[in-house]
């Protein structure tokens, strides 16, 4: 009871810090610094569409290269800290109940739709809404889907390996490319810049886009199994 | 050179494909980790050696080929590369140190600990705050998986419990980040800070501001919002917890340290305020703690808040990138070495409870290792963290910064307690039966690749700070490291050469020492070669004894000649670390030695502390001699470094260390503590009054305090002596008691006083050097100190016995040997200052005196001999021939009192005008006269009537034998109580009961305990549980609010 | 602006006062999400469009028709790694959960003092 008072306590003091933080805020106005150039140059400088995209696959590609890595990093840490160790035995996860035949075929219907749809996000993610992350989370979730309809459903583990291996590696090629060819590391421009508004163009944002599409979508993939197979 | 881009370029591009050389085999796999691992460490120690030339241009990265604020950029300048060195050289020897570990969980495991080193690279580099969001998650990731990787559950808790502290301070640091991005328009940390944002004093920045670095101090572990990290280092696997304490942390210290400038105003000292709590709390709490792990996680703790505190006050007193980057460094190194150092040998060693470390002994060299490790973080020289350590004072004393500097110094006296507590344990803990674990030859080289960094940093840093005599002050270390190569040999051959690289000192010092500087150079250097001499009495020698001889006798000599306060204070911690791990050596020496270098450490601290006042008066101070313009400080100054001395010659109040310490050294060493080393508090006085006089409190002189204090020492030491039943516990209190007349003799600041003083000093020497050494013998040769178990050994010793019977006249200060001199200089003083009270208690104690010199030759050498001891043989020539050196010695000064008395009061003429003239040999005062000839030849006419009048009147008389006295056949159950000797003087201890309550070691004791106490009662705010140590960041996101919004 | 700060300070509520170790996740995840909202909120101007340069924007008054991208670049770098942290944390109380049968903060604490 003490404990609850003083949890209490400390959230309502937190409240009240933030809100003697956030009484003045306003909102924004007018686009001010770093966002009003981009805004204002970006067409010439990248020709992607898609603003966000260009900020994050080009003009601050080195976070989202570290964001992959960070999905990386967690893929591996889950498959490090789930794996079998010797004296474990086999996994015996008991399934309490098959799913439903509708479930089941649903499932086998829509997910080549589903990845189909993954595919799309990430190759249009400079024209339109989207983009690597959001089409690779779109992939893992067919893949979630096949899991629950079909529990004892295997992934291709050397295929999947590779694929995400050499995802992240060209990425990392990519990023190199543009070092020699262009700007810098990740810059985009060493591939033409296109036609403003078409599939191919912005340079290699959508080469990185597919790249890291492939990557995120393998390594939730991959995240979700480990799980399952050790699902309570 | 390699561009800094490469590093997540490699870093990524090789972690992503690892994984699919697995089918290549394992060492494919660790072949290539560590080749890459070796690039990292290959590129940063390139920037360095580039950016060890002045002026080299800062290397900048633009990445997507744009310039910032549009992109992120990277910089690597000299700080950045020393981080990066520093961060990578420990990424490979971690990985080397960790590779089975890591072996053990597979491909993905050594993925882990890569993008953990590319984190780390990024934290350093990055000059975005959002990317440095991202390599801070980065590194936490791969932290948290590596912390998991052993699958225990004492692991995976502490992981949990690092993951939401982790996971609040993001969401935390994302908050302000974004706040300020909208502030600023820039997510540049130059640009941010170029906005000068926090100079608005809006609520909205201020608050931003408040999260941003409310994250980073979580994530720097501060007190009390650092629960999980001391669950992390106790669980995590060492090599993991080395990663952790010494890598991220450093590195994320560093991010902090870049991005500081967007702070505001209240922020500094707020820095300084939660640093310094976290320094001594985490080494309060410490003070308890028997896991070895965890005693580590706190004193890593300890390190990063004293680094918060650091960054604080360079900031707080506007000097970033002066005298600051300094400290800041030296701090760093110091920690970021010996911890990770530390952390391996505890992986090597496997064992949780420091009390059974004692299992090094079985390694000697990992024990080498483990203690320089160790006092690397207690800061002695010549180690970073010295450097760093007085560099820091000296600053804070320049802007009168009494707070922290009390503060920090309390810290780090508490860090070493329960460092040399733990140092104790090793050395000299109870012998583990279990066998060292099979030690792996990787990561020994490792641990003892960072010893050596560690002391190459040390000495590094150190020669930038002593520009002056550099040499001079190296000395001491570099003549010990030549005797260590020595070590392997005979003890003759390390004995001589011991001998002649003190010659060579003393030959270079001899132009530099002159007046009373070298009286003590000469006593110290001549005394030492005698003792080392007298040393060879056994046969063996453990390694490191004579090095460890030279360390101490040379660092003493240094003082001598040392004119800058911190080549002063650098030989005396020098000669502090060597005294304290000789006496160490000692078979029962754990507690004894602990309390010895406790008490000088705790002096020596408020030495610095005092210098550091001086600070204050004169900005930038360098020599002894501007002590003389301390001028409203005085008193304070005087006070703080008299106390440094005043443990040294174990005055009343500080003396609790000395006579356990006296007693359980071996015995030659004893001799050599007794009779040389006490004589460094002299030193150190005599230095304190030649440039600071006798500074006034009020109207009180401190040099009055100071007699009194001798006075009562004498006194006190002389009344414990005589109660003693241990031959060597005798002879402590007596050198106690004898070094108190000597304070007495400075503290009279007159030309006779210190005659009395540097005359006494040299006799004590003497007297007090032979006496130790011939009790040395006869314990070598009887096995025991209790003088009840002896008897009768004037037949069997009467070489030893003659010795003693000299060491007793000269001691008791009757005529005609140099005591009476000493005495009549003394008392003469006395009265001549008319301090007569003190002339009462003096000439009372030197009555009792007679009490216990009585008691060395009745109880030893007269009476029956104990049956068992019947075919004991005189003690060995080696220890003999010094004796008799110092023997003549004493008789050469009591013949001839002028060829000593006569330098010596030129030496005191230029200080106080001579009061003592001369009417050819024969000593005049106002008061009497002396002459040593004379004298001499009265005694011994009187002696040898007397003597012969004995001997004619006991003619008749029948000797007695052992089996003359029979126990009538009961065997007693305490045998001591049949003896003679035991108990001698009990009616006197019955009558001065109230005067013996040992008033002073109940305080000391009480100090102790309840420090102790009060830090346990204090870590229990760390109950274990995830969801308190939640609750505890919220509640220092509070106080932290309150603290800067309050400012 | 103030549902994100709401959702923070709930999110915070659940960890530190619901025992079990997934609702505390959660309760984070939750914290996480105000975060988010807050993020997106900060970027948004109210009155314009999505910073897609497409036919709704004339490009050459860009500067006055869309939101800030910059935060919603942000975000979606904050999003993925929250869910990374989560799906390792998950991984951790799962790994708990078969070491001792137990879901619940309080029966972690061999570790203390």
């Amino acid at each position: 009871m003490v404990r609850r008072a003083f949890s209490l306590l400390l959230i309502l003091a937190l409240a009240g810090i933030f809100f003697s933080i956030l009484k003045g805020w306003t909102p924004m106005t007018e686009l001010s610094g770093v966002a009003r150039d981009y805004v204002a140059n970006e067409k010439e400088q990248l020709g992607a569409m898609n603003l966000v995209t260009a900020i994050v696959v080009t003009y601050r590609g080195l976070d989202t290269l570290g964001e992959v890595t960070v999905l990386f990093l967690a893929a591996s840490g889950v498959a490090v800290l789930l794996r079998r160790k010797r004296d474990e035995a086999a996994a015996t996860v008991k399934i309490k109940r098959a799913a439903s035949e509708i479930v089941t075929t649903g499932a086998s219907l829509l997910s080549p739709f589903i990845v189909m749809f993954g595919a799309y996000i990430f190759l249009n993610g400079h024209l339109s809404p989207g983009g690597g992350f959001q089409g690779g989370a779109v992939i893992a979730s067919a893949v979630l889907l096949l899991f629950l309809a079909h529990p004892d459903y295997k992934l291709k583990h050397a295929v999947l390996n590779i694929i995400e291996s050499f995802s992240g590696f060209a990425y990392v090629l990519v990023g190199l490319l543009g070092l020699f060819l262009a700007g810098g590391f990740l810059d985009n421009r060493f591939l033409p810049l296109g036609h403003f508004g078409s599939l191919l163009s912005a340079g290699a944002i959508p080469v990185i886009y597919v790249l890291i599409g492939l990557k995120v979508g393998t390594e939730l993939a991959t995240i979700l199994e480990n799980m399952k197979g050790r699902a309570l | 050179m390699v561009a800094p881009i490469y590093i997540p370029v490699v870093a990524l591009g090789v972690s992503f494909l690892l994984p699919l050389f697995d089918r290549f085999g394992k060492k494919t796999v660790n072949g290539l980790f560590l080749l890459t691992l070796t690039f990292f460490a290959a590129a940063a120690l390139r920037w360095l050696s580039y950016f060890s030339v002045a002026n080299s241009p800062v290397i900048h990265v633009f990445t997507a080929g744009f310039a910032p604020p549009l992109s992120i950029n990277l910089q690597v300048g000299l700080e950045e590369a020393l981080l990066l060195a520093a961060v990578n050289v420990l990424a490979l020897a971690g990985a080397v140190y960790l590779l089975d570990h890591l072996n053990a969980a597979g491909t993905k495991a050594r993925v882990l600990f890569l993008l953990f080193t590319l984190g780390m690279n990024g934290l350093v580099m990055t000059r975005d705050i959002f990317n440095l969001f991202v390599f801070l998650e980065i590194t936490s990731i791969a932290a948290y998986a590596l912390i998991g990787l052993d699958l225990k559950l004492h692991s995976l808790a502490a992981g949990f419990k690092y993951m939401i502290a982790g996971s609040l301070a993001s969401i935390f640091l994302l908050f302000g980040i974004i706040l300020l991005y909208q502030a600023s328009g820039t997510l540049n940390i130059d640009g941010m800070i170029a906005a000068n944002l926090s100079a608005g004093n809006n609520p909205l920045i201020q608050g931003a501001i408040f999260m941003l670095f409310l994250s980073f101090f979580i994530e720097m572990k501060q007190f009390p919002a650092n629960g999980w990290a001391l669950d992390v280092y106790q669980a995590a696997h060492p090599g993991v917890a080395a990663m952790i304490s010494a890598g991220s942390s450093g590195a994320i210290f560093f991010a902090l340290y870049k991005i500081f400038p967007l702070a505001g105003d209240s922020w500094y000292l707020t820095a300084a305020i939660s640093g310094s709590a976290t320094f001594v709390a985490s080494n309060w709490m410490a003070l308890r703690q028997k896991q070895a792990t965890r005693l580590l996680g706190y004193s890593s703790v300890g390190q990063m808040g004293l680094l918060l505190a650091v960054l604080g006050f360079s900031f707080y007193y506007r000097q970033p990138h002066t005298a600051y980057g300094y400290i800041l460094a030296a701090l760093f190194f110091n920690h970021f070495f010996a911890k990770a150092g530390l952390y391996w040998i505890a992986g090597i060693i496997k064992k949780d409870k420091t009390a059974s470390w004692a299992v090094l002994l079985q390694n000697p060299l990992l024990l080498f290792f483990f203690g320089l490790f160790v006092l690397a973080l207690i800061g002695f020289p010549p180690f970073a963290g010295f450097w760093g350590k007085w560099a820091l004072m000296m600053n804070l004393g320049g802007e009168r910064a009494w707070y922290a500097i009390s503060f920090l110094l309390l810290g780090s006296l508490l860090e070493a307690v329960y460092y040399l507590r733990w140092l104790g344990q090793a050395v000299r803990g109870e012998p583990e039966k279990e066998p060292l674990p099979a030690t792996d030859v990787p990561q020994l080289t490792v641990t003892g690749l960072f010893a050596l960094i560690s002391l190459a940093v040390g000495i590094w840093l150190g020669g930038s700070l002593l520009p002056k005599d550099f040499w001079t002050y190296a000395f001491p270390v570099i003549l010990a490291a030549v005797v260590f190569l020595f070590d392997g040999f005979s003890v003759y051959l390390r004995v001589s050469a011991s001998l002649v690289v003190m010659t060579f000192l003393g030959y270079y010092l001899y132009p530099t020492a002159q007046g009373i500087s070298f009286y003590f150079a000469f006593i110290f250097i001549l005394g030492g070669m005698l003792m080392l001499m007298a040393s060879l009495y056994k046969k063996e020698r453990s390694a490191g004894f004579y090095p460890l001889l030279i360390l101490m006798f040379s660092s003493l000599a240094v003082l001598t000649v040392a004119d800058t306060l911190l080549g002063f204070f650098m030989s005396w911690e020098l000669m502090t670390v060597s005294s304290y791990l000789l006496i160490l050596r000692g078979r029962k020496s754990r507690e004894p030695a602990l309390l010895y270098v406790l008490f000088s450490l705790g002096g020596a601290l408020a030495m610095l502390a005092g210098f550091a006042v001086l600070q204050a008066v004169r900005p930038g101070a360098e020599y002894w001699a501007e002590l003389a313009h301390a001028g409203d400080y005085a008193v304070i100054i005087y006070f703080l470094i008299s106390l440094a001395f005043l443990v040294k010659v174990a005055a009343l109040g500080w003396h609790i260390w000395a006579p356990d310490a006296y007693a359980e050294a071996e015995d030659d060493l004893t001799a050599m503590l007794s009779a040389i080393l006490s004589k460094a508090g002299i030193w150190g006085l005599l230095l304190l009054a030649v440039f600071m006089g006798a500074p006034l409190w009020h109207s009180l002189s401190l040099s009055t305090v100071l007699g009194w204090l001798g006075t009562l020492t004498a006194f006190f030491a002389t009344l414990y002596a005589i109660f003693q039943e241990d031959a060597k516990r005798l002879l402590a209190w007596s050198s106690i008691g004898q070094v108190g007349y000597i304070v007495m003799g400075v503290a009279m600041m007159s030309h006779l006083g210190w005659l009395a003083a540097l005359w006494h000093t040299l006799n004590h020497f003497l007297f007090k050097g032979l006496l130790f050494l011939a009790i040395a013998g006869v314990i070598h040769r009887t096995g025991t100190r209790n003088m009840y178990e002896m008897g009768g050994l004037i037949k069997r010793m009467p070489f030893t016995f003659f010795s003693v019977l000299i060491g007793i006249i000269a001691l008791s200060g009757v005529p005609p040997l140099t005591g009476f001199g000493g005495k009549w200089l003394l008392y003469e003083a006395l009265i001549e200052k008319g301090w007569y009270l003190q002339a009462g208690v003096a000439f009372f104690a030197s009555t009792i005196a007679f009490l216990y010199c009585y008691r060395l030759i009745h109880a030893i050498f007269l009476g029956i001999p104990k049956p068992d001891q019947l075919q004991v043989r005189e003690a060995p020539f080696r220890i003999l021939f010094p004796q008799y050196i110092l023997i003549a010695f004493i008789f050469v000064f009591s013949l001839k009192p002028a060829w000593l008395l006569k330098p010596l009061s030129a030496m005191v003429a230029p200080y106080f005008t001579p009061t003592l003239g001369w009417q050819g040999d024969t000593a005049v005062s106002s008061l009497g006269y002396w002459n040593g000839t004379v004298m001499m030849i009265l005694v011994v006419f009187i002696f040898a009537l007397v003597l012969l009048n004995l001997l004619w009147m006991s003619r008749g008389s029948k000797k007695v034998k052992p089996f003359n006295i029979v126990y009538a056949a009961e065997k007693p159950d305490r045998p001591q109580t049949t003896h003679y000797a035991w108990h001698f003087f009990a009616p006197y201890q019955r009558a001065m009961r109230p005067l013996l309550k040992p008033l002073v070691r109940h305080f000391w004791q009480g100090v102790g305990e309840w420090t102790a106490t009060g830090g346990s009662v204090l870590r229990r705010i760390y109950n274990g549980n995830g969801q308190s140590y939640a609750m505890l960041i919220l509640l220092f996101a509070i106080i932290l609010f309150a603290l800067t919004a309050g400012a | 602006m103030i549902l994100g700060v709401a959702l923070v300070l709930i999110g915070f509520w659940g960890l530190i006062s619901r025992k079990n170790m997934i609702k505390m996740i959660l309760g984070l995840a939750i914290a996480e999400t105000g975060l988010q909202l807050i993020m997106v909120t900060i970027g948004y101007i109210d009155g314009r469009t999505a910073p897609i340069l497409d036919g709704a924007v004339n490009t050459l008054l860009a500067v006055r028709q869309v939101v800030d991208p910059v935060p919603q670049a942000l975000v979606l770098t904050a999003i993925v790694i929250g869910v990374a942290v989560n799906a390792l944390m998950l991984t951790f109380v799962i790994r708990l959960y078969q070491k001792k049968q137990s879901l619940n903060i309080s029966d972690y604490k061999d570790l203390k003092w």
